[in-house]
């Protein structure tokens, strides 16, 4: 062994259920709904410091071990699920009327055709990505990094424990 | 020896990762570009393999230095 850390997150939010500006927008509108804020990406609600959020393709927040009692995480992470769902929904019909919308002009080039297609997978990223935020976290998480160790050039060995998920990520050679 | 990373996750997002076939510093890169995403990992105890020379690649053919 070469080296070895310890640290704490939670999967606020997985990546691609609805764009980024409007998954961040969701995130701190329920932010602002249990009275939090953030201050430089930390987030705190009702003046506890809950963590260190980590906003890009998905949102996950950090924490110290110390900190693992408190329950607005998980109550922050459910009321984030509800009101994303609503989000989603909005994002499909959105998705389903432009490509309604471009299937109906006169000539389907190919570029719109790719376009049509492009909303396609976009829409069955979504409704995958919304799968994955309401499983539990230990789960929606290990789905987020597996999906990120293979993109960075892993293959993944899972395995369940009692405990919790054992994964490996073995580097591919080339 | 193939390069892992392995990691365990609790139900209560308690995360440990620890690196097996590395050699020197690169196992730390390892994990911080793996996780770049999620988190800001520090806190790394180090045990003898990192203090060996790492491996560098010259004209793509792997060379233990």
């Amino acid at each position: 062994m070469s080296s070895t850390v310890n640290f704490d997150i939670t999967l606020m939010a997985a990546s691609c259920i609805v764009p980024e500006q409007t998954m961040r927008r969701v995130f701190l509108s329920c932010v602002e709904e249990m009275r939090g804020e953030l201050k430089s990406n930390a987030l705190y609600i009702g003046g506890e410091y809950l963590g260190q959020l980590a906003i890009g393709k998905r949102i996950v927040l950090q924490y110290g071990s110390h900190m693992r009692q408190s329950n607005k995480r998980s109550e922050l992470r459910e009321l984030f699920t509800k009101r994303i769902a609503v989000a989603q929904s909005d994002y499909l019909n959105e998705l389903e009327e432009n490509q309604r919308r471009l299937r109906e002009s006169a000539a389907a080039e190919a570029s719109l055709l790719a376009e049509i297609e492009q909303m396609e997978k976009a829409k069955t990223k979504s409704i995958a990505a919304m799968q994955r935020q309401e499983k539990p976290e230990c789960e929606a998480i290990k789905e987020e990094l597996c999906e990120a160790a293979e993109a960075k050039g892993y293959d993944v060995i899972e395995e369940k424990t009692k405990q919790g998920i054992q994964l490996q990520f073995v580097r591919r050679e080339y | 020896m193939p390069k892992k990373i392995n990691v365990s996750l609790d139900n209560g997002g308690k995360v440990f990762v620890e690196t097996d076939g590395y050699r020197g510093p690169s196992c730390v890169k390892a994990i911080t570009e793996l996780f770049d995403e999620f988190a800001e990992v520090d806190g790394f105890e180090h045990k003898s393999d990192y203090y060996e020379e790492e491996e560098t690649v010259e004209s793509g053919v792997g060379v233990i230095v």
